[in-house]
C-alpha cells in the first residue's frame, strides 16, 4: 500500500491513446487529475472518454506519451503496486458465475494478498466495512445476478472499496441505470470522496450529473482536450454547441446552484410563451425565432 | 488508507467480531467430492475385476499385494486402470484450464487442435521411424506436435489479439489443418490407417506398468503448473479490464493456462492416444456438481475425468464382447448426446 | 427505375464475376480432363472428347474424367449455395454445412446405412439426407435461441462433428473396413461415374432453382424476424424452406462425394467480397465460383502426390483452414 501522505497524482504527458497504431483517438494530451477530487470526463460518443480512462488505468497501452503515477511511468511500475493505488470499474464488468456480493468484494483484496495466502482478519474487516459503506450489508450473501442494476453497480463499487485504493476510475457507472439508481451510485461516490478523500475519475454522459457531482470536468472533442476546469467554467452553452453540436440553455440549478444544462431540441419552437419563460429565467433578451 | 482523510470513516458497521464468510454450500460440495472419490475406487475395483477371468474385489486387493492372481492384476488390469485414472484426470484438468483461457465451455483439447496436433506428430513419427525406435519416436512426435500447436495458437493470438474467442477460432482452424494432414497421411500410407484409427480414437488397451510410471512422473512434474493455474482460475473469470484493475495480466494468464493444458494433454495423449473429449465433458459435469470456484472445480474435474475414463474403458470392454471398443469412442458416443442436451438446456435458459 | 452512377460499376462488375467464374470453371474443367495418373496431354483429351471414334482414350475421358469434372462442378455449386443459405439463415458468417456438423451428420448416416445394407446404392442419398437434416435442425434450433454467439455456435458445430466422427470411427473399427472409407471420409470425387452425377444433378438443379426463384425472400432472411414480417414475409416459412434447401444440397453432395469441407464456408465470402451485398448476385456468384474452386482443388489434389490420388477434401481443408481463420478474425473485429 502506498505510504504517501496524500492521494497519488495521476498525470498524462503528451499522451496519445487509441486501440491500434495509426488510429489515435486522442493525441498529445496533457492532463492532471486533481487528487482528492471528483473528475468527470465528458464528450460525444467516440470522443475517447473511455479510451482515455482505460489508458490512465493501465488497461490499454498508450500509443504515445506517458501516464505517470506519482511521477513514475506506469509501464515501469509493477502491476500489483498499481492495483493498490488505482482501481478501475469497466463499462460492462463480468464476474464469475454465481458469485455473491461478499465474494465479489473479497476479490478486491487480491492485490494486497500474497500467493496462496488465506484471508486475514484484517481483510475480512475491510470487506465488511466496504459492504457497509456501499450499503450492502443485508444483500451481502445474495448472488450478484439477483440484484437490481443499481445494487449491482454498488456491489462492484464495494469491490473497489475493498481494494482500498486512493484512486477510483469508473467507466460510465450510471449509463444503464434509471434515475433513482443513478443518484444512488453518484451519492455513494460523493460520500466516498468526502469521507475518505478518494480521488474519483468517471466517464459520464449526463452533463448535469457531472455539473453537480464533479469538482473538475474535462471535455474531450476532436482528438484533444477541449476544455478542463470547474463545472461552472467548462459547462457553457458554447461548449455544449462545440462538443455536442447541440443548442442549449445553461442556468443555475434552482436548488443546488450548480450549472444546469437544458438542451434545446431542433423542433422545440413551441411558442413564444415558453421561450419567454426560459429567457426570463436566464436573464436574457432573445428575439423569438 | 490515507492518514490525512478529511474526515473519519463513516462508522456504519458495528464493532462486533466479523462474521466469517458463510459456507456457501461448502459442506455439500465436500460431500460431492467424497462421493466422487468413493465412486472412483468402486469403479477401479469393478474394472479390475472384469475380464476373461472374473475377480472379486477381495481377490483384486489380494492380487495387488502379491497374492494369487497377482500377475493378472498387476500386469494387465491395474496398468490399464492406472493409465485411465491418470490420463482421465490430466485431460479433465486440461479442459478446465483451456475453457477458462478461451472463455467458452465448449473448448477442449480436441476442438482447439491440441490432440489433433499431437496425433499428427505421432503419425508422422510412426510413418517416418523404424519400428524399433517407435517407443521413443511417438512420445517425441506427440510432444512436438502439441508444442507446434501451442506455438501457433499463442503466436497467432498475439498478432490478432488474445481474447478468448480468438483463441477458440484459431484453435478450430488449427484442428482442421491438423485433421486434414492426418487424413492425408492415412491416404498416402494406407497400411498404417487401421492402427492410426484406433490410436486416434484413444484407448487404454495394452497399457503396461511402464506406462503408468511414465504418466505418474509426467503428472507429478505438472503439479506446480496445476497449482499455479488453479490459484488464478477464479480471477480469470472476470473480464479483462477488471483483472487488470486487480493487478492481474489477463493475456499472460491465458497463455499460462494454454501451455498447462497442452502439457497435460500431451502426456495423456502419449499414453492413451488422441482422446480429447473428456476434456470437454468432465469439466462441464464438474461445474454442474460443484460450481465454478477453483477450489472445488479442480479436484472434482480431476476425479470425474478419471472416473469417466475408467468407466468408458470398462464399458468398451463389456459392450461388444469379445471385441473391444476403444474407451475414447465410448466416451464420445455416450458423452456427446448428453453434452448436446446440456447445450440445448443452456441455450433455452438464456434465450 | 433510375439507376445511380453508383450502381452501374458494381452491376457490371458482378456480371463480369459471374460470367467470368462460369467460364473459368469450364476451362478448368476441360483442363482437368488432361490430368491424372495415366498421363495424357490436354489436347489429346479434348480431341478424344470431340471426335466420335471410340478409343481407349475416349473411354477414359468420357467414362472417368468427364463425369468426375462434372461431379466436381455440381458438388462445388451445391456446397457453395448451401453455405450461402446457411450463413443467411443463421446470420452467422462462420456457418457452413461443415462447421455446423451437417456434413458429419450425413456422413454418419451413410456409413451406418452402408454397413447395414451393403448394396444400398442410390438409397444412400436418403440416409445422407436424414443425417444432414437431423443435425441441421439441431444447429438451427441452437442458433435461433439467440443466446449463442457466433463463435459459440461454431464451437457447438465442432462438438457435433467430433461426436459424430467418433461414432463413425467406432463403426469403422468394429467393421475393420478402414481403408476405403478413410479415403471417402476425407471427401473426394475420385472414382466418380455417371451414376453419381445422375444422383446429384437433380438435387443440385432443384436446390439451385428454388434458391434462385426465392432469392428475394431469402434475401430478407438477413433481417431480423420482426422486420421481415413487417415487410410482409412469413419468416418461419422462408427460414424453413432455406433450411430444407441447405439439407438437400449438402446431404446429396456428401452422399456422392463424402464430406468436403470449406467450400461452403469460403465461396460465399468470396462472392460477397466480389459482387456486393445483393443476395441474388451472391447466389449466382456462388453457383459460378463453387465449381471453379472445387475443380481447382481436385486438380491440385491429383498433382500433390502424383501419381497417387489425394482426396480433394484434404486440399480444400489445407487451403481453407487459414482462410477460415482470416475470415473469422475479421468477422469478430467488425
Amino acid at each position: 500500500m502506498d505510504d504517501t501522505t496524500s492521494a497519488p497524482l495521476i498525470e498524462a504527458r503528451s499522451l496519445t491513446v487509441g486501440y491500434r497504431a495509426g488510429a489515435a483517438i486522442l493525441e498529445d494530451v496533457d492532463l492532471q487529475i486533481p487528487p482528492g477530487k471528483i473528475t468527470a470526463f465528458i464528450g460525444a460518443n467516440g470522443s475517447g472518454k473511455s479510451t482515455l480512462l482505460r489508458t490512465l488505468g493501465n488497461a490499454l497501452e498508450p500509443l504515445g506519451g506517458q501516464v505517470l503515477l506519482d511521477g513514475l511511468d506506469l509501464r515501469h511500475v509493477p502491476r500489483r503496486r498499481i492495483a493498490r493505488a488505482v482501481s478501475m470499474l469497466p463499462q460492462q464488468p463480468v464476474a464469475p458465475e454465481g458469485i455473491t456480493v461478499r465474494g465479489l468484494s473479497e476479490f478486491g483484496r487480491h492485490p494486497h494478498r500474497g500467493f496462496l495466502s488465506r484471508q486475514t482478519s484484517q481483510d475480512r474487516d475491510i470487506v465488511e466495512r466496504s459492504l457497509a459503506a456501499a450499503g450492502l450489508q443485508e444483500l451481502a450473501d445474495r448472488p450478484l445476478d439477483t440484484l437490481s442494476g443499481g445494487q449491482r453497480q454498488r456491489a462492484w463499487i464495494s469491490m473497489s472499496l475493498a481494494q482500498d485504493t486512493p484512486v477510483m476510475l469508473l467507466d460510465e457507472p450510471t449509463t444503464y441505470l434509471d434515475i433513482a439508481h443513478q443518484l444512488e451510485v453518484l451519492d455513494l461516490l460523493a460520500d466516498l470522496n468526502t469521507n475518505r478523500g478518494t480521488t474519483v475519475v468517471m466517464v459520464i454522459h449526463d452533463l448535469n450529473h457531472a455539473a453537480h457531482f464533479a469538482h473538475h470536468v474535462v471535455a474531450l472533442h476532436d482528438g484533444r482536450v477541449h476544455a478542463a476546469g470547474s463545472p461552472r467554467d467548462v459547462l457553457t452553452e458554447q461548449l455544449v454547441q462545440d462538443v455536442f453540436g447541440v443548442g442549449s440553455v445553461v442556468l443555475d440549478h434552482p436548488v443546488t446552484s450548480a450549472p444546469l444544462c437544458l438542451p434545446v431540441p431542433r423542433t422545440a419552437h413551441a411558442g413564444a410563451a415558453s421561450t419567454g419563460v426560459i429567457d426570463t429565467l436566464a436573464g436574457r433578451e432573445v428575439s423569438t425565432p | 488508507m490515507s492518514t490525512t482523510a478529511p474526515a473519519t470513516p463513516t462508522p456504519v458497521v458495528s464493532t462486533d467480531p466479523v462474521r466469517s464468510a458463510p459456507s456457501d454450500g461448502a459442506t455439500r460440495r465436500a460431500v460431492v467430492i467424497a462421493v466422487l472419490v468413493v465412486a472412483l475406487v468402486g469403479l477401479t475395483l469393478a474394472s479390475a475385476g472384469f475380464g476373461a477371468v472374473a475377480l472379486s474385489p477381495t481377490t483384486v486387493l489380494d492380487g495387488l499385494l502379491g497374492g494369487a492372481q497377482s500377475f493378472i492384476v498387476q500386469q494387465y488390469r491395474m496398468p490399464r486402470i492406472g493409465v485411465a485414472v491418470l490420463a482421465g484426470a490430466m485431460l479433465a484438468l486440461a479442459g478446465v484450464f483451456l475453457q477458462s483461457a478461451v472463455r467458452n465451455v465448449l473448448a477442449s483439447p480436441d476442438v482447439v487442435g491440441v490432440t489433433k496436433g499431437a496425433g499428427l506428430g505421432a503419425m508422422v513419427a510412426t510413418v517416418l521411424t523404424p519400428p524399433a525406435v517407435l517407443w521413443l519416436a511417438v512420445p517425441l512426435g506427440v510432444v512436438a506436435g502439441a508444442a507446434l500447436v501451442t506455438v501457433l495458437l499463442l503466436g497467432i493470438a498475439k498478432i490478432v489479439g488474445s481474447r478468448g474467442a480468438t483463441l477458440a477460432l484459431v484453435g478450430i482452424a488449427i484442428a482442421a489443418l491438423a485433421g486434414a494432414a492426418i487424413q492425408y497421411l492415412m491416404v498416402v500410407y494406407p497400411s498404417y490407417a487401421d492402427q492410426a484409427m484406433v490410436w486416434l480414437a484413444g484407448s487404454v488397451y495394452g497399457s503396461t506398468p511402464n506406462d503408468v510410471v511414465f504418466l505418474a512422473i509426467w503428472a507429478t512434474c505438472c503439479v506446480p503448473l496445476i497449482i499455479v493455474c488453479a490459484s488464478r482460475l477464479d480471477l480469470a473469470a472476470f473480464d479483462d479490464d477488471t483483472q487488470g484493475s486487480l493487478g492481474v495480466a489477463p493475456a499472460s494468464n491465458r497463455a499460462l493456462f494454454v501451455v498447462t493444458a497442452v502439457v497435460l494433454s500431451a502426456g495423456a495423449v502419449v499414453a492413451v492416444g488422441g482422446i480429447g473429449f473428456l476434456g470437454l465433458l468432465a469439466p462441464h459435469l464438474a461445474r454442474l456438481l460443484v460450481g465454478a470456484r477453483a477450489r472445488w472445480l479442480v479436484p472434482a474435474a480431476a476425479l470425474l475425468g478419471a472416473a469417466l475414463l475408467v468407466l468408458a474403458d470398462l464399458t468398451g470392454r463389456i459392450i461388444a464382447l469379445p471385441n473391444e471398443i476403444p474407451a475414447g469412442i465410448v466416451a464420445a458416443i455416450a458423452g456427446g448426446p448428453y453434452l448436446l442436451f446440456l447445450l440445448l438446456r443452456e441455450a433455452r435458459r438464456h434465450g | 427505375m433510375p439507376r445511380t452512377v453508383h450502381d452501374r460499376p458494381r452491376h457490371v462488375g458482378a456480371v463480369a464475376v459471374i460470367v467470368g467464374g462460369a467460364l473459368a470453371s469450364v476451362v478448368v474443367g476441360l483442363l482437368s480432363l488432361g490430368i491424372g495418373p495415366t498421363g495424357i496431354s490436354w489436347s489429346d483429351s479434348l480431341t478424344a472428347l470431340l471426335s466420335d471414334e471410340p478409343s481407349r482414350l475416349r473411354s477414359l475421358v468420357i467414362d472417368v474424367r468427364l463425369p468426375r469434372a462434372v461431379l466436381a462442378a455440381l458438388v462445388g455449386a451445391s456446397l457453395a449455395v448451401a453455405g450461402l443459405l446457411a450463413q443467411a439463415l443463421t446470420r452467422n458468417p462462420l456457418a457452413s454445412p461443415q462447421t455446423f456438423g451437417i456434413n458429419a451428420g450425413a456422413a454418419v448416416a451413410i456409413v451406418l446405412a452402408t454397413i447395414a445394407f451393403p448394396s444400398l446404392g442410390a438409397l444412400g442419398t436418403v440416409a445422407a439426407l436424414i443425417g444432414a437434416g437431423t443435425v441441421g435442425a439441431l444447429m438451427w434450433f441452437l442458433s435461433t435461441t439467440g443466446a449463442v454467439t457466433v463463435v459459440g455456435l461454431a464451437l457447438a458445430g465442432m462438438t457435433v462433428q467430433i461426436v459424430l466422427s467418433a461414432l463413425v470411427q467406432a463403426i469403422l473399427i468394429m467393421n475393420n473396413s478402414t481403408q476405403d472409407i478413410v479415403f471417402w471420409l476425407a471427401g473426394s470425387v475420385t472414382g466418380a461415374d455417371w451414376s453419381d452425377v445422375a444422383v446429384l444433378a437433380p438435387a443440385t438443379a432443384a436446390g439451385c432453382a428454388v434458391a434462385l426463384l426465392g432469392a428475394r425472400s431469402f434475401a430478407l432472411l438477413t433481417l431480423d424476424a420482426f422486420t421481415a414480417a413487417s415487410l410482409g414475409q412469413h419468416p418461419a416459412r422462408v427460414a424453413g424452406a432455406a433450411a430444407v434447401i441447405v439439407v438437400v444440397l449438402a446431404g446429396a453432395a456428401v452422399a456422392v462425394a463424402g464430406p468436403i469441407g470449406f467450400i461452403g464456408l469460403i465461396v460465399p465470402h468470396i462472392a460477397r467480397r466480389l459482387v456486393g451485398a445483393r443476395f441474388l448476385t451472391q447466389l449466382l456468384a456462388c453457383i459460378a465460383l463453387g465449381p471453379l474452386l472445387l475443380l481447382a482443388a481436385d486438380v491440385l489434389a491429383r498433382l500433390v502426390a502424383f501419381p497417387t490420388e489425394t482426396p480433394a477434401g484434404i486440399v480444400t481443408a489445407l487451403l481453407g483452414a487459414p482462410v477460415f481463420l482470416i475470415l473469422a478474425i475479421r468477422a469478430r473485429r467488425a
